[in-house]
């Protein structure tokens, strides 16, 4: 069910744009929720506790998802946030309720979890907002899942662990997110994973096969 | 519509014994298509062009083109500025980072034909039937810069999926997608007092324009596919055709050759609506007649697209202005 986002939805959303430095975006954009459901996974299913072949057991990002070879956790919040063109395209989504509409920014659940289309409007449109830029090999390496090693990053913004962070290559194409294991003062540490692969763009050809 | 058939001669069981077609598809084409033989071996011996088309919402065709010539592929311009004949591309075109961030769609030149046919402005109220995978859908999305409002619908939900995937990997922001039956539109509340300015109908189809990608379908190729689905898009395109604003457009495609699923379906609405056939630049003209079946003088400007001639997938398109 797509509805307006209630005042506190707002205030949340402005400042979750704010922290990826696209806050512009969010005023000129008409954005709506969905309550319900979304067929459209952006977490990749390697965060799976249960999975013992999972590389980040701790890590709490689940997947949203109906398809049976994902674990979808049922106390993550299924609130998506849809970005549309225009108002007369807002007013007809809320009056017809389609299937999908407009592009998915990302989720809420206590945090604000951006989407791939989210991270190429940073990449395009912000000059502040987290990040690392990392070595070709590497990025090829993270469209297929893989997690990032210290020796792979070029350079970075300044930022804590278990900071969402937007994984880019050297001409500062957007890869994926990332959730740093270190703060960025020690991020260079060799042999080491210093950021787990959240999702990337690769996800839509693993998608697609 | 029953598929029409004819008698075979030595010849027509020559060219399909040479190049492993069922005759009668053979002896049907020998009525509409020139120079059969060369047709045959296009289909039957040489591999489909393949294209691109740029996403010009994410980049412009000139810097698409310096990226790929950077990574040495090899490509030739097109009749449509956004869309590159692919020659060489030494890599996998369906897999690169250019690919995954939308930066181009793989889509034979027929189809964007379809959508270069229809009169696009910006904040246009559009209607896609049948639109998955999303190659027209979200082309109509960047040609109206991604303003107005695109309707696509689509009946399959497997094949949602795969729209949802095109339509945000383009970063189209001007779609709605609905699951709904493209033979059940005017049932629905949404579509039953709308109109739209333009209408896209891509009918589903017996595919045999697709034979040369999938050479497997001429052994299975059949006239049931062709009753069947010419009687579906006969309700498609009525209900298509009724969606469309007076002064508004329908363009009707599909990717088959059978004339009983393009100039037939389309000569249908002239009893019902009052419509015109518009011409478009590229392809052939469509026929007039088939068999002993005499159809509309003006379905002649109605198009079609074979291999051997136009270096595309075999296709159809017609122009309908709904008056």
């Amino acid at each position: 069910m797509y509805r307006i986002p209630t005042k506190n939805e707002i205030t949340f959303l402005k400042r979750a744009f704010n922290i990826w430095g696209v806050f512009e975006v969010f005023e000129r954009s008409s954005i709506l929720i969905k309550e319900d459901s979304i067929d459209v996974v952006i977490y990749s299913n390697r965060y799976n506790p249960n999975n013992k072949s999972s590389k980040n057991k701790n890590c709490k990002i689940q997947v949203n998802s109906k398809f049976k070879d994902y674990n979808f956790d049922k106390t993550l919040s299924k609130k998506g946030v849809f970005l549309l063109n225009s108002d007369d395209h807002k007013i007809d989504v809320i009056k017809n309720q389609p299937y999908y509409a407009g592009l998915l920014m990302g989720y809420i659940h206590k945090k604000f979890f951006p989407s791939l289309s989210f991270l190429e409007i940073v990449a395009t449109k912000s000059i502040s907002f987290p990040y690392i830029i990392i070595k070709e090999q590497a990025a090829n390496l993270v469209l297929y899942g893989r997690d990032v090693f210290g020796y792979s990053i070029l350079s970075s913004s300044i930022f804590d662990e278990n900071t969402l962070v937007l994984i880019m290559n050297s001409d500062r194409k957007p890869l994926g997110l990332g959730k740093t294991r270190y703060p960025s003062s020690v991020i260079f540490k060799e042999n080491t994973v210093v950021v787990s692969n959240i999702s990337d763009y690769g996800y839509y050809l693993r998608e697609e096969n | 519509m029953k598929c029409i058939l004819f008698s075979d001669s030595d010849y027509i069981q020559k060219l399909s014994n040479k190049y492993s077609f069922q005759t009668w598809m053979v002896s049907r084409y020998d009525k509409y298509v020139s120079d059969l033989e060369e047709f045959l071996k296009t289909i039957n011996e040489i591999s489909s062009r393949r294209y691109i088309r740029t996403n010009t919402l994410k980049i412009s065709p000139d810097k698409l083109k310096k990226i790929l010539l950077k990574k040495e592929c090899v490509i030739k311009t097109t009749n449509l500025d956004e869309v590159f004949e692919l020659i060489n591309t030494g890599y996998p075109i369906g897999a690169s980072l250019e690919y995954l961030l939308g930066y181009y769609y793989l889509q034979d030149l027929s189809s964007c034909y379809a959508v270069d046919a229809m009169e696009l402005n910006e904040n246009m109220k559009i209607l896609d039937i049948a639109a998955s995978p999303g190659g027209k859908t979200t082309y109509i999305s960047q040609k109206l810069n991604n303003t107005g409002l695109i309707y696509a619908v689509e009946s399959d939900k497997k094949r949602l999926k795969k729209l949802v995937f095109n339509t945000t990997r383009c970063g189209s922001k001007n779609i709605s997608i609905y699951n709904i039956d493209g033979l059940s539109l005017s049932l629905s509340k949404i579509f039953s007092e709308a109109k739209f300015d333009n209408v896209i109908l891509d009918a589903p189809c017996s595919c045999d324009g697709v034979i040369q990608k999938d050479r497997f379908r001429k052994k299975t190729y059949s006239t049931k596919s062709i009753d069947y689905c010419s009687t579906r898009q006969l309700n498609m395109i009525n209900q298509a055709v009724s969606l469309v604003k007076p002064g508004g457009t329908l363009l009707y495609s599909t990717c088959s050759y059978s004339p009983e699923e393009n100039e037939f379906v389309v000569n249908s609405l002239f009893d019902k609506h009052d419509i015109i056939i518009e011409p478009y630049k590229y392809g052939v003209p469509g026929l007039t007649s088939f068999g002993d079946h005499q159809l509309d003088k003006s379905l002649k400007n109605t198009r079609r697209f074979y291999p051997h001639i136009h270096n595309t997938l075999g296709f159809f398109i017609a122009k309908i202005h709904v008056k």
